[in-house]
């Protein structure tokens, strides 16, 4: 497909979500499978689908966020003309932000628009979508999952309800798991000129764009394009942690990380290829990168440039960046923020509640 | 535009000792300890010493070279006014032109260097693993005032009749150059590596091609011309890591050298990074039968079997039951159930099949795809 479309990525989800792991970072910067971070999924099946143009919303504090993305080199995004543009104020919703920066919205030529979240994790086949959005000549293309059976996993997600023509009769927040529910991930295709009209008829300066577009479902033809590959949303520290134990799996991470067509990037770092000098067990785990491994690893996922010194043992952990777990620590369950050193200490968080020991500044 | 140094890698070499490992590539882009290609270390080392011009010479199937280079982005050599070009032979109105050798192709790159008018030219060759600060090199050359300055290291005395060999006087200055002696004076071993006043080694290479019985190489032609001339030429010594992996043996030899924690190529230096290009796949998956033992393990590879003593690359999957020990894994390579390698390097995309075994007690093995 050539570039018909605009991304826009917003980044306004509600931050407490994630407790003190997203006190110095917005969910889109929250690490994945140890190299990435959420915002490099939707980044990436953009960039995939052949987007040059891609704008991010988000509030205030986007410290983390612009680190990362810099000029966008790592996804092809520095361009001369387009490439991404992060827009961020002191705005009460992402559509507040986007009314504001509809002049560079305009600046493209892309007449279409596809919105998408930072905190569904999915390697979305777009050019499919978009596929099935110009055969169906439908007025909005909305992305979901079906889950056939009750899950905890999407709880406070949106789900959908569809007719028999596949057209959006419901959308409503996820309160009771129950069978067969179809999750919405929030991805929506759009031409440009409607999604404004939308947008500039909003009953107040709250409401999200997702809610607007929803709202507009008895006026406008919503369908649904099912996605059905692996989806997991990073709405509480529990989902977060499962999401990061998920990919301890080949099929999964297969999945997500290995399609030939859809690769994910992420922001391109000089590391080397970690070193094991352990003669201990370390198994059914993610390490990244120049990790320095004495200790005993398992069940756990490894950010970059972490020390696991001789005498130590994780189980069932997450260790952030640039972490040194020395000897005679015990940890399990538990999610370990970047920078943080631990000596002589045994601790044991529960999967469903994990314990996260804060950033070290 | 002037530059005060510019450097000239020469990546054009074949490296036939190695065989079918440098069938497709030229020796400088050899893989080397998981993720890195052998011209990453004279790369690194230039950007590392503040020098941001670099031309590199290919000749001998580029074709990974140059994509491996692409406009530099991972040395940070793309850059405005300086960066790093590939500079393949050309031909020009009256004939087609091949490097015909070292000299020959800095020769036939004069204009390139020219548009820069840099005081002095860096020469390197693309096919050792070494970090080295030139920058150093540099001050000293200019110091001594020497039209050329060789880097040498202190080699064995019995392994000093392998190389070229600087015979110099207390002052370090280079009185004679022997190749391969049989019975060698000094054991300092020239690296290949040459800062020249570029004036003189201009003029200097505009002569050798006059002289129809050269062979139009640094070690051969030009520095015996300039002692001839009886012009300063001084020995640089520098102690440290350096490899010259020409053989399969040597590769793996350095490659396992990467396993001791004490090695002093330590790329773990924050001060002296080496860089390569970036994969886009996760870091690598162990699964619950895999059993890693002193070992390095690349981004994007999935283990379930075996890994001892081992350098495995990006993407290599090592499946269960299947057993690495003191090898090299390419990237791409798999392993298939039941596998067992000892002692091999095994190439790109090989696959071991299920049962396969490879590996010899006194000889080390490159096992390529296909024919072997």
């Amino acid at each position: 497909m050539l570039a018909k479309y605009t991304g826009i990525i917003t980044s306004f989800e509600n931050g407490n979500l994630l407790k003190t792991l997203t006190a110095h970072r917005g969910i889109a910067t929250v690490p994945i499978a140890g190299k990435y971070r959420a915002i490099d999924f939707p980044l990436s099946y953009m960039k995939n689908s052949g987007i040059r143009n891609i704008h991010v919303l988000t509030s205030k504090n986007c410290r983390s966020l612009r680190n990362h993305l810099d000029v966008g080199k790592s996804w092809g995004l520095n361009r001369k003309n387009g490439g991404l543009t992060i827009h961020s104020g002191d705005v009460e919703s992402d559509t507040e932000l986007l009314v504001e920066n509809f002049d560079d919205l305009l600046k493209s030529k892309d007449e279409m628009i596809v919105i998408a979240p930072t905190y569904m994790i999915a390697n979305i086949d777009l050019d499919k979508a978009i596929e099935f959005h110009d055969l169906s000549e439908a007025d909005v293309t909305l992305i979901y999952k079906n889950i056939p059976e009750p899950s905890e996993n999407f709880l406070g997600c949106d789900i959908l309800e569809f007719n028999e023509k596949n057209h959006l009769t419901r959308a409503c927040a996820n309160f009771l798991p129950k069978k067969n529910q179809n999750i919405s991930l929030e991805i929506f295709l759009i031409k440009r000129s409607l999604l404004m009209a939308l947008v500039m008829s909003r009953p107040h300066n709250q409401i999200s764009l997702k809610d607007i577009i929803y709202r507009s479902k008895n006026n406008l033809k919503i369908m649904g394009f099912e996605h059905k590959e692996y989806l997991s949303s990073l709405n509480s520290v529990a989902n977060y942690f499962r999401t990061n134990m998920d990919l301890i799996n080949s099929k999964t991470l297969k999945e997500i990380f290995f399609n030939e067509n859809r690769p994910i990037f992420s922001k391109v770092k000089d590391s080397i290829p970690t070193h094991y000098l352990s003669e201990d067990i370390v198994k059914n785990s993610i390490i990244s990168n120049e990790c320095f491994i004495k200790g005993t690893v398992i069940n756990s996922v490894l950010s970059r440039y972490v020390n696991i010194e001789k005498g130590a043992r994780v189980e069932n952990c997450i260790i952030l960046q640039n972490c040194t777990i020395k000897a005679g620590t015990h940890l399990k369950n538990i999610i370990v923020d970047k920078n943080v050193v631990l000596e002589e200490t045994e601790l044991e968080g529960n999967p469903s509640y994990p314990l996260v020991i804060q950033k070290k500044i | 535009m002037k530059k005060k140094i510019i450097a000239m890698i020469l990546a054009g070499g074949q490296g036939s000792r190695l065989k079918k490992l440098t069938k497709d590539v030229a020796k400088p882009a050899v893989p080397f300890g998981g993720k890195y290609k052998i011209i990453d270390f004279p790369l690194s080392n230039c950007v590392n010493s503040g020098i941001d011009t670099v031309g590199v010479l290919v000749q001998y199937k580029p074709f990974l070279l140059n994509k491996h280079i692409g406009v530099g982005s991972p040395w940070d050599l793309d850059v405005e006014g300086a960066g790093v070009s590939i500079l393949p032979p050309y031909s020009t109105e009256s004939e087609n032109r091949w490097y015909k050798g070292t000299a020959d192709a800095i020769f036939q790159n004069e204009n390139y260097i020219d548009m820069y008018n840099p005081e002095y030219v860096l020469i390197l060759s693309g096919d050792h693993i070494y970090k080295m600060d030139y920058d150093k090199m540099l001050d000293f050359h200019i110091e001594t005032g020497a039209a050329a300055t060789v880097a040498v290291i202190d080699v064995p005395l019995e392994e000093a009749s392998r190389f070229g060999i600087m015979n110099t006087n207390t002052n370090g200055e280079i009185y004679e150059f022997e190749e391969k002696p049989k019975e060698p004076k000094s054991t300092l071993a020239s690296m290949g590596i040459y800062i020249f006043n570029w004036a003189a080694l201009k003029k200097a290479l505009k002569e050798d091609q006059q002289d129809k019985y050269s062979e139009k190489d640094f070690g051969k032609n030009i520095i015996p011309k300039f002692l001839r001339e009886n012009q300063k030429l001084m020995a640089y010594p520098f102690a440290g890591y350096w490899k010259d992996v020409g053989t399969i043996e040597s590769l793996w030899a350095a490659n396992m050298d990467l396993l001791d924690s004490s090695n002093p190529i330590d790329l773990f230096d924050k001060n002296w990074r080496i860089y390569s290009q970036a994969t886009n796949k996760p870091g690598h998956l162990l699964e619950e039968t895999a059993v890693i033992k002193n070992s390095i393990i690349s981004e994007g590879c999935i283990i379930k079997g075996e890994v001892i003593n081992s350098i495995i690359s990006s993407e290599v999957f090592v499946e269960e039951g299947a057993k690495v020990h003191n090898s090299v894994i390419l990237a791409g390579a798999v392993l298939k159930e039941g596998s067992f390698v000892n002692r091999i390097i095994l190439g790109e995309n090989v696959v071991v099949e299920k049962n396969e075994h490879f590996g010899r007690k006194n000889e080390i093995l490159f096992i390529s795809g296909g024919d072997e």
